[in-house]
């Protein structure tokens, strides 16, 4: 049983036939867990949760329910979600989460950062106490790259007829790997270096304006933007390369800078009260609708997305 | 310098409080502009240190982290520290980062820390 993480047991489950499929998969797990009095949190979206409200019945109300659409819209906000529930749960019964963070829909650049936080909810939660993460994959209606992608971050899988470890699992992927891909449009471009920071933050805010963000994110991506060029000051070699550009129906900031960024679960643990540093890329993640982060030795590249709408 | 027309600070001595008044924004390039402020002999003695973020424009983690230090300061003195509301922009960064419920907070630089 090498696949198993620890006491965590994080376990794919491929269903078909949509939101009925889904709740047929489900329910048995859940029914379980509820005769053992486990804490339970199911992350899906709201049309799911719906329909396993209505086959709970009564007994939804023993059953934590988030907008999986909300919470995780950026993927990177699910970890310290279930390290809450954790948290919070009583220690009866091992605890039982429900999460779908892939659902169809989802964008190219959105698909590869859950995929890279399937990966990174074992390094996060494996030394941890024991639970079981059950993630929901439609097989009709995610492409196949995705359905094999599902097969490589997680330890253990379920689905029509299959059941147990995984046997491409794999257990070392790193969440910084790889590059990103060109953008396929002009961009605005900016080097910033020490005491051009108010620069960086007045050449965004003056973009996204006129591409039409409202006040508020333009506010939220001003200080996401400012928080990583100052990164790039303090640990990027002291420089760095701002690139800004549309796509679609959302604004991209891009920086670069020399600097290699080492945890890769910074940015998904909130860093205690008392804390010196470490709220940075926390921050980041709180205010933009996805985040992108490829690091080496050669240097960073990290990409925020905040929707216009 | 630049640097210092973006952050104004104004300290002023009332009875048993020091209010520390900020205007501008609190960023890495001005977060050792305050970080002197809040080490001068001015606010060693009073009862009450209060940091009037009232008329900050902009704050980010950098500049959290001096006003984090000012409150250990405080406390390590047995001084009471408070701090007012701010704009809009300081109290998102506030509520984020999870500080926000930690630092006591009165409603204008006059009134008593409850």
């Amino acid at each position: 049983m090498a696949a198993l993480v620890g006491g965590f047991r994080h376990e794919v489950i491929f269903h078909g036939d949509g939101t009925d499929g889904f709740v047929r998969q489900t329910m048995p797990l859940i029914e379980r867990a509820l005769d053992r009095r486990a804490p339970i949190l199911v992350a899906v979206s709201g049309e799911r949760i719906v329909a396993l409200q209505q086959a709970l019945g009564g007994r939804a109300a023993r059953v934590g329910f988030a907008d999986i659409r909300t919470l995780g819209a950026n993927p990177a906000r699910i970890i310290p979600a279930w390290r809450e529930f954790l948290r919070d749960a009583d220690s009866e019964g091992e605890p039982l989460g429900i999460g779908e963070p892939v659902w169809q829909g989802r964008s190219t650049a959105e698909l590869d950062e859950c995929l890279r936080h399937e990966a990174l909810l074992n390094l996060a939660f494996g030394a941890g106490k024991p639970w079981h993460l059950l993630c929901p994959y439609d097989l009709e209606a995610l492409d196949d790259h995705v359905i094999e992608a599902a097969h490589i971050c997680h330890p253990l899988i379920s689905g029509p007829g299959c059941s147990g470890p995984s046997s491409c699992y794999r257990r070392n992927i790193s969440g910084f790997d790889g590059r990103l891909a060109e953008p396929a449009t002009d961009v605005s471009e900016l080097h910033f270096g020490e005491g051009e920071l108010r620069e960086v933050r007045r050449r965004i805010a003056r973009w996204a304006r006129l591409e039409g963000l409202l006040p508020e994110a333009t506010q939220d991506l001003v200080l996401a933007a400012d928080e990583i060029a100052t990164n790039s000051i303090r640990h990027g070699g002291g420089s760095g390369r701002l690139r800004m550009w549309r796509e679609g129906a959302a604004l991209l900031c891009e920086f670069r800078d020399r600097g290699q960024m080492r945890d890769p679960l910074l940015g998904r643990v909130l860093p205690g009260e008392e804390a010196v540093c470490g709220r940075g890329m926390w921050i980041v993640n709180q205010l933009c609708d996805l985040v992108q982060v490829r690091s080496s030795a050669a240097g960073s590249q990290i990409r925020l997305h905040k929707r216009l709408c | 310098m630049a640097a210092q027309a973006q952050l104004n600070i104004d300290t002023k001595r009332e009875s048993n409080r020091v209010v520390v008044a900020m205007e501008g924004e609190l960023d890495m390039a001005n977060a050792p502009v305050l970080q002197s402020a809040i080490e001068s002999e001015e606010l060693a003695t009073p009862e009450i240190v209060v940091l009037d973020l009232q008329g900050l424009t902009f704050l980010d983690s950098t500049g959290l982290r001096v006003i984090l230090t000012a409150r250990e300061l405080c406390r390590r003195r047995g001084q009471e520290f408070a701090v007012t509301p701010g704009s809009p922009q300081v109290q998102r960064l506030l509520s984020v980062t999870g500080v926000g419920e930690h630092l006591r907070t009165i409603p204008s630089a006059g009134e008593l820390p409850a």
